[in-house]
């Protein structure tokens, strides 16, 4: 088999790249190569199981597709973690036909300018070797590819081009956590959220009915790859694209140093390895397996893996440390209740040139908040019904004692010492596993500290009593860094074309490409990146 | 004189019928879209699935006149269309269908038919009557029922006055979010200008346009998205986009496209039940699909008489499973059929059980 | 785009469930209406939760049990204990609420009564308790600048 452009890994990145490319000439021809299965979106049934559930995750149809936990004494599970901290892989990605804008929140913040010189401004980390104005025209862009609700008037950072929907306005419950960062000082905004939204243009995407079931989104408003990828091939015009799942690629093969000849890969429904042949190789897979792969794509032109001459493939790996602080309050006289299932208000206040040094971060209101306390136990009111409260005690109960909870995300710079690879064993999609290596830094929990006064004072603000110490979750969902965009092939492993380093025609486009992450969830950026190598690779529609 | 009531009673029949009519173009446009093999005529299956879409709108705007009025909408077996579809008003086929409609595969002949369905007032291209027709008085054309229709409310707002013609609750009608996907919107109806503006939706945008067509030719091509159904569908048959500077009475000078006939599957035409007898794999998606449209039609017809949140379940449940269904039918051959043929949904009426 | 419809193999060969069962199930999603007082109108949810019960069947063919024996065991519940009794029983006992369901009341309570006040709550039964417009689960609509937000902001008037 043979193709023009080949793409591994079916992801937003993958998708954002064929639209680009199909848009020059419908009639390129691409392949799409995943490893995972496809589930079946937008059905009624799966979701009134996932709506019974109150909302579970273990409910959801691609819910099997996540990483078993860590193996513990007694559950063989998947993967291994060997640094000094555990970065959970399960439930950070999911691996199936789309990839994993299936679960994702829909978060779609742009990085700011001083994120892409962290090494110039604080010695820490590592530069982009483009800035945030060669990015911008890609960021708007990606925005309207995606479909994102958001501020136009918020120009920090700085916009050429509106958003292509409006920003969904702050809910009751946001009012208590924005008076009290207003009372601060901080300066607040709304969140940037991949919802489609109402166009006088004809649009196949429904646009968002606040169902609050985002996970499983029953209109499709939430951008979700596996929607978009099912729509070019159900109704594009596109002949010569071809996504094929169930397909792991073991390895890229090369013709010489310099060129890649194309893949060799396992058929899970027949078992036999095949080969592919391809003009362009675009790896797309994840932060995770877009270096293992090159890892495992050993020859004698390159003994350490493509492109890991210098031993910079699968190093620097970081995410972004999620953190959960939860507050009671001890009454609930406005009876405000979880509307909806996406933030609305946020503040990138920390999220700035002054704190990129000790570490920038964002606070997000969830809209979890304000979740009624029976028993000390947030209870809806379904789970209220549920569990035989009588009509008066339950409009007793939301009046009563609540808890309130901020969530956020902090920046931590990449460093040489973190980092994946292979794990010599299948996992259940016949994806190798993965050694994660990770330690954080000593100055961590400094600055968690210096976040936690923050929090403190918008919670005492509200009224609110803080319950403890926050959760840190470092889930792997922001996995990074782990084929760095740089210079120079001795700094990273891909220049700022998202080549690699020596190689004429193998592209990496993943969060993997990133030389940080900022303090921001990392798809909006990868979609920008996508479209701009989609466009630089694009040829021009044939006669 | 009529009393307000006994007129509006007469209205609703009216408004029943233009559900009906609106709702047969559905059947008649799904079918051959859904005939065509994945993958192959992409441009014919995505103008078909637009016009359908649009028709979806004309069904929600005719209920929202039928709501408007405080009428009550409800689908029966005797109401749903069924095929060969031979359209008929106060016992008289409408003029400008005289011709039976099939539900059948993708093919020159049902294209050429629904450029009949879709021909603008005024085109010039009716067939002759015959001799034997001529005798009787002739029925509405389309355009002239839904002119007809909209005079009906003029008159009765002069006698009675619009807010007791149109005394029907707003909760009543499908307003923005019960229609996406499609070109328009929907209008909420409460008075005489939106009533108008609902039938003129319905009349330009499909069957009957009310412009003159040699006037100012430039307005059915000036924004092509918004090329009217005859139009488009004359655009299947050069296999051939229109573009702005053509002349609507002669070929398209725009953008060509593939159009195979070939690459369809070999669908029975007008299925009943009945014709899946002999096979029962093909009988029960048949009813499945059935009980999914009945469902469908009975919900639309719930959330026009107050429970708005069926429309949601209408669509997301049925509609979606319905053309899931559908699609299994069209790529399987019907067992022991003398003709190989493969199977389609008979578009027919199963009470459902609520 | 459209994938083949969900339907567990197990259904292709069973019986369809009563009308008489569907009635009952009715019945006692009234029932929930009534003891919460939360929704108005039942009849208009009656086609909704009929859907509802389709594709529990469709995705977990026991669920065709479940509805026949709640059938049963609310009409000997209703029998014994007389309607306003058994309905508090079954809605408020808490042993019946203890999961898994090892008793044909906690198979009720657990299986079909807390389901359906989880479909019910979906469709708006949580309104009456918190002045909340839109919840988890709830369709409140999409958000069209110039018309009412589908959830509370605080910029409307006096709620």
């Amino acid at each position: 088999m043979n193709t023009d452009v080949l793409i591994i890994g079916s992801g937003v990145a993958a998708a954002a790249i064929a639209n680009r490319m199909l848009e020059a000439d419908p009639n390129r021809e691409i392949l799409i190569l995943e490893a995972g299965t496809r589930v079946k979106m937008q059905d009624q049934a799966l979701w009134d199981d996932f709506m019974v559930s109150g909302s579970s995750y273990t409910k959801l149809p691609y819910y099997k597709y996540n990483d078993l936990d860590y193996p513990q004494r007694d559950a063989p599970g998947e993967n291994l973690s060997v640094g000094a901290t555990v970065v959970p892989l399960a439930g950070a990605r999911v691996m199936t036909y789309g990839g994993s804008t299936i679960h994702w929140g829909g978060w779609s913040f742009r990085l700011k300018a001083e994120d892409f010189r962290l090494k110039s401004n604080t010695g820490q980390g590592a530069d982009w070797p483009i800035t945030y104005t060669d990015l911008e025209p890609f960021y708007n862009q990606a925005e309207c590819y995606i479909g994102v609700s958001g501020d136009s008037t918020d120009q920090d950072p700085p916009r050429s081009a509106p958003y292509p929907f409006p920003a969904f306005p702050y809910t009751l419950e946001d009012q208590p956590v924005y008076q009290a960062m207003t009372a601060l000082g901080m300066s607040s905004a709304n969140v940037p959220i991949a919802r489609h939204g109402i166009t006088n243009t004809t649009s196949r995407h429904a646009p968002c009915k606040t169902t609050g079931t985002c996970k499983y989104c029953p209109f499709g408003a939430r951008y979700a790859a596996p929607n978009f990828l099912g729509d070019m091939t159900a109704w594009g015009n596109f002949p010569n694209l071809c996504i094929m799942d169930n397909c792991v690629v073991e390895q890229i093969t090369m013709s010489s140093r310099q060129h890649a000849s194309g893949v060799i890969y396992l058929n899970k429904m027949s078992g036999e390895f095949l080969t592919v042949e391809a003009n362009t190789v675009i790896v797309a897979g994840g932060a995770i397996e877009s270096p293992k792969l090159l890892l495992r794509s050993c020859s004698t032109y390159w003994p350490l893996g493509i492109g890991n001459d210098h031993d910079l493939v699968g190093r620097y790996f970081v995410t972004h440390p999620y953190f959960v602080f939860t507050g009671t309050l001890k009454d609930n006289p406005n009876r405000l209740q979880p509307e909806m299932d996406f933030p609305t208000l946020c503040s990138r206040y920390f999220d700035s040139p002054q704190e990129q040094a000790a570490g920038k971060f964002i606070l997000i209101n969830p809209p979890s908040s304000f979740a009624t306390l029976v028993n000390n136990k947030p209870s809806s009111v379904t789970q209220m019904m549920q569990n035989g409260m009588l009509r008066q005690d339950i409009e007793k109960a939301v009046q009563g004692p609540t808890q309130v909870q901020i969530h956020g995300m902090v920046e931590i710079p990449s460093e040489y010492s973190n980092r994946v690879s292979n794990l010599d064993i299948r996992n259940r999609m016949g994806l190798q596993e993965t050694i994660v290596d990770y330690s954080q830094s000593a100055d961590f929990n400094t600055r968690m500290q210096q976040i936690s006064a923050h929090v403190g004072n918008i919670f005492e603000s509200m009224g609110a009593t803080l319950a403890g110490p926050p959760s840190i979750s470092w889930r792997a969902d922001h996995s990074a860094c782990t084929c760095r965009m740089a210079g120079t092939e001795q700094e990273g492993v891909i220049d700022k074309d998202l080549k690699v380093f020596g190689v004429d025609n193998v592209y990496i486009c993943s969060n993997a490409a990133f030389p940080n992450t900022g303090a921001i969830n990392p798809t909006l950026t990868l979609t920008a990146l996508a479209l701009r190598l989609g466009e630089h690779l694009a040829a021009p529609a044939h006669p | 004189m009529s009393t307000l009531e006994q007129e509006k009673q007469e209205l609703s029949k009216w408004l029943h019928t233009a559900m009906t009519l609106e709702l047969s173009t559905i059947p008649l446009y799904m079918t051959p879209l859904i005939s065509i093999k994945p993958g192959k005529n992409r441009v014919p299956a995505n103008i078909l699935r637009g016009v359908m879409m649009e028709e979806m709108l004309h069904l929600s705007l005719a209920g929202n006149l039928l709501s408007a009025i405080g009428g009550r909408a409800c689908f029966t077996a005797d109401n749903v269309p069924s095929f060969p579809l031979a359209l008929a008003f106060n016992g008289k086929r409408f003029k400008d269908r005289e011709f039976e409609a099939n539900l059948g595969p993708f093919s020159p002949a049902n294209i050429e038919t629904f450029t009949q369905i879709e021909l603008p007032e005024g085109w010039g291209e009716h067939p002759e009557l015959t001799a034997v027709q001529q005798i009787d008085v002739p029925g509405y054309t389309i355009g002239e029922f839904y002119e007809a229709l909209s005079n009906k409310l003029e008159t009765l707002c002069k006698t009675y006055g619009p807010t007791a013609v149109f005394s029907g609750n707003v909760e009543h009608q499908l307003g923005l979010d019960y229609y996406w996907g499609g070109g328009g919107s929907p209008i909420v109806i409460t008075d005489l200008a939106s009533a108008r503006r609902a039938i003129q939706v319905i009349v330009t945008q499909g069957e009957g346009s009310r412009h003159n067509v040699y006037d100012d030719d430039q307005q059915y091509f000036s924004q092509p998205n918004e090329v009217s159904h005859f139009f488009r569908f004359r655009e299947i048959q050069f296999g051939r986009h229109y573009q702005a500077g053509d002349n609507p009475h002669q070929a398209p000078t725009g953008q060509a496209f593939e159009v195979d006939y070939n690459e369809v599957y070999p669908i029975l035409s007008n299925p009943k039940s009945t014709d899946y007898a002999l096979d029962p794999a093909m009988s029960a998606l048949n009813e499945q699909f059935n009980r999914l449209y009945s469902l469908m039609l009975y919900q639309i017809a719930e959330a026009l008489n107050g429970a708005a949140g069926a429309m949601y379940t209408a669509i997301l449940n049925s509609m979606h499973d319905m053309t899931a269904t559908a699609l299994t039918m069209v790529a399987t051959p019907i067992a022991n059929d003398p003709q190989g043929r493969n199977g389609a949904p008979s578009f027919e009426w199963i009470q459902p059980l609520a | 785009m459209y994938q083949q419809q969900i339907n567990h193999p197990a259904n292709l060969s069973a019986e369809p469930l009563p009308p008489e069962v569907y009635e009952a199930m009715f019945d006692l999603f009234e029932h929930i209406c009534h003891f919460w007082d939360n929704l108005d109108n039942p009849q208009n949810f009656k086609s909704r939760l009929f859907v509802f019960m389709d594709n529990r069947m469709r995705l977990h063919p026991e669920y065709r049990s479940f509805y026949i024996q709640a059938n049963q065991t609310l009409d000997e519940l209703v029998e014994r204990l007389g309607e306003a009794a058994a309905y508090k029983m079954l809605f408020t006992d808490t042993a019946a609420n203890q999961a898994p369901p090892q008793t044909p009341l906690s198979l009720v309570r657990q299986k079909v009564s807390n389901e359906f006040i989880a479909f019910q709550v979906s469709q708006g039964g949580f309104k009456a308790f918190t002045g909340a417009i839109n919840y988890p689960g709830y369709i409140a609509g999409a958000f069209i600048p110039g018309e009412p937000v589908p959830y509370r902001t605080g910029q409307e008037g006096a709620q």
